[in-house]
This record gives C-alpha cells, structure tokens and sequence, in this order.
C-alpha cells in the first residue's frame, strides 16, 4: 500500500446512534482519541473501543496521537456507566483499554476489573477483552485484571525489540511487555491472550518476525500486525507502507508459527475483528486441551 | 422554496477531538453544477487518510468554498448546495 486510505466520512444513522450513546454517559473511546480511520464502519456498525481512566495518558509513545500529562482522578461511576453503554449498544463483545495510568498506585488494574464485573452483571454472556497498560510490570496489579473474569487480556509489543526505545516511551520496554503477556498467561492458562505489532515504524521484515516469534514464545494466542498511520506531524513519520503481499506472508508467517488466528491487514487495530479472533483461540485452547 | 445547505468539514467524525486540521487535496464540485446524494465534493488529506467528502443532499453547487491546498478542519465551509424546494 503505497497511498494512503481513502474514507468516506457521510454519517450514517448507525454512527449518530452510537455517538449518541457515548455522549449521553459520557464515556471516551480510543476510536476518537486515536483519529481512527475505521470509525466510520466500526460505529456506522454499532461497535466502538472504550477509553477508560480519561483521555490524558502520563506517556508519550511517539506513534500516538492521545494527549500526554497530567491526568485527571479517577471517576468511580466510570465502570458501571461504560457497562450501561455497552448494553444499551447491544454490544456481546466489549474491548476496553485506557490511557497509561503511572500515577495510581495500581496503575489503574482495579478500575479495569470493576469495569470488566460491570460489564458482566449488566449483560450476561458477554465477552470482555481488556487491552492494558503494562502496569510498571506489577505482578498484583496484573493478577488484579486476570481475576476479573476477562475473557481476552491483551497488551501491545507495538513494535520490535531495537526500535522500542525509540518509539515508546522510556518507561515501556519490550521485556516487560513479554512479561506481562507471558504472566498472563501463567496466572491463568486458559486466558485468551492478544498482542499487536505496527509496522512501517522502520523496522526489517526480519525484526518483526522475530517480535512474532518472541510473542508466541511467550504464549501469546491472537496476533495482529497492521501499518503504523501517523497521527499528526508530532508523531513519528511513516518508514514504510508494507504491501497486501507483505502483510500476507507475515499472516502465513504467524500460522506457521502456531497462532491461533493472525490478523495482518493494513487497517487492523486490536479490536478489529476481535469476536472472530476469541472463537478461534478459544477452539485452539480447547483442543490444545 | 428552495434552500441551501453549507456542506462542512465533519465535526462528528471524531466527536471529542475536534483539534485536527487536513489538507485540500482534491476538489470535485464545480460551481453550477449539479450533485447528488454521495457524489464526492471534496477530498482532506489528514496525516492517517484521506477523507472524503460526499455531498449530504442532492442539487446544484452554488458556491465552492475552499481549493487545494487550503488547510481546513472540523466545521469549516466547503461547498453551498441549492436544494429545489
């Protein structure tokens, strides 16, 4: 892909429905705060990705278009009030994620378990997927998030190992988003696990392999590889526009490697094609025994 | 009676981030000419895509607001259309 995505931006009344109810409880999602370009099909469809712990992040990843500082407290009416949004959606799988909360001494890992036990009493049967901050690799805070009754954990390798540095914020590191990955997975086996990568940051199609098998090594289930978009002239620039071909060989790549489902698609986010993805982890758990 | 309706930058397509700005990389409305519903009237290119924007209404362009290379963002003007009453 050597242009950029064209969108079509005619609302559509699935969208206004959708924005309606985001507004009426008051709830930020990733899809605005990150400028999207799948938001139009995503809320024009009547889904959405929920932001919680507000919409100022206390890291500066430079791929990433939410805003940075000082975030404001915690609002405790959040969880059940994303949970009332959901159902009013009609939504029977929920992806939530948040800005990085280094402030809060748990970084944030209660808010996401209240939030997921909301979500389970307000609407019964449905499938949660939680997509965190590595919580400054607290094992307490982490165990906090798996004990919640999360269906999906999924955290962000965002990119490979030599460019981490330069791409994430000082206090990422890809060990440590390894780590989170592969505890996850420890405290709970059967737990859905999921990370994505970006490419076109100015990595090789070496290096990012060798992020996929260094992901799967630490037991990671549900791969998504999908091109790096800047934001704005303050993030980092564009390196490369992988081709379909590539992202096509990475998908094969990702089988053969032993995922149980591999999104490599210019436009894929985490959460796209989420419900898809959790059947067929869920199926390869099952077998796996 | 007919009326006019200003054709704007979405406002709504990221509703709580109202702060981006793009650039006109095309225009396809003409003043005069006739459009209908969906009919591309201009294309903003921002960092992450290329926006296009697709006329609300069906009738003709009477006034084209912006040219390439314009930077516009949420809310700004780019066409007027006349909609037979």
């Amino acid at each position: 892909m050597d242009a950029k995505a064209r969108i079509k931006v005619r609302l559509t009344p699935g969208f206004a429905r959708v924005k309606g109810t985001l507004l009426k409880h008051g709830i930020a999602t990733v899809c605005e705060e990150a400028l999207c370009p799948n938001i139009g099909e995503c809320w024009g469809s009547g889904t959405a990705t929920f932001m919680l712990m507000g919409d100022v992040c206390t890291r500066g990843c430079r791929f990433c278009y939410v805003r940075k500082g000082r975030p404001a407290p915690l609002d405790p009416s959040e969880p059940l009030r994303v949970a009332r949004a959901a159902r009013e959606l009609g939504l029977r799988y929920v992806t939530l994620t948040s800005v990085t909360r280094d402030d809060l001494p748990d970084g944030g890992a209660s808010h996401f378990a209240a939030t997921v036990k909301a979500l389970k009493r307000e609407i019964p049967g449905v499938v949660v997927e939680a997509l965190i901050p590595d919580f400054r690799g607290s094992l307490e805070a982490l165990r906090i998030v798996v004990d919640s009754g999360v269906d999906v954990l999924a955290h962000n390798i965002e990119t490979v190992r030599r460019l981490t540095p330069l791409v994430r914020d000082p206090r990422a590191s890809y060990e440590r988003s390894l780590w989170v990955l592969r505890e996850a997975k420890r405290l709970r086996p059967r737990l859905v696990t999921k990370s994505s990568i970006l490419v076109g940051l100015g990595e090789t199609m070496e290096e990012v392999v060798e992020a996929m098998m260094d992901l799967r090594e630490a037991g990671v289930d549900i791969l998504v590889i999908s091109q790096y978009l800047r934001p704005s002239r303050r993030q980092a620039p564009v390196a490369r526009y992988y081709s379909m071909d590539d992202f096509k060989r990475l998908e094969r790549e990702g089988y053969r490697l032993g995922f149980a489902y591999v999104l490599a698609h210019p436009m894929a986010r985490t959460s796209y094609k989420a419900w898809e993805a959790y059947q067929a982890a869920v199926r390869a758990l099952s077998n796996a025994g | 009676m007919p009326r006019v309706v200003d054709v704007r930058v979405p406002q709504d397509l990221w509703p709580r981030r109202a702060d981006w700005r793009g650039k006109v990389v095309a225009v396809h409305a003409t003043p005069g000419s006739r459009v209908s519903e969906g009919d591309p009237l201009a294309e903003v290119e921002i960092e992450k895509a290329v926006l296009v924007l697709e006329s609300p209404v069906s009738g003709v362009v009477v006034e084209v607001s912006v040219t390439v290379g314009d930077e516009v963002g949420p809310g700004d003007v780019v066409a007027r259309i006349e909609v037979p009453g």
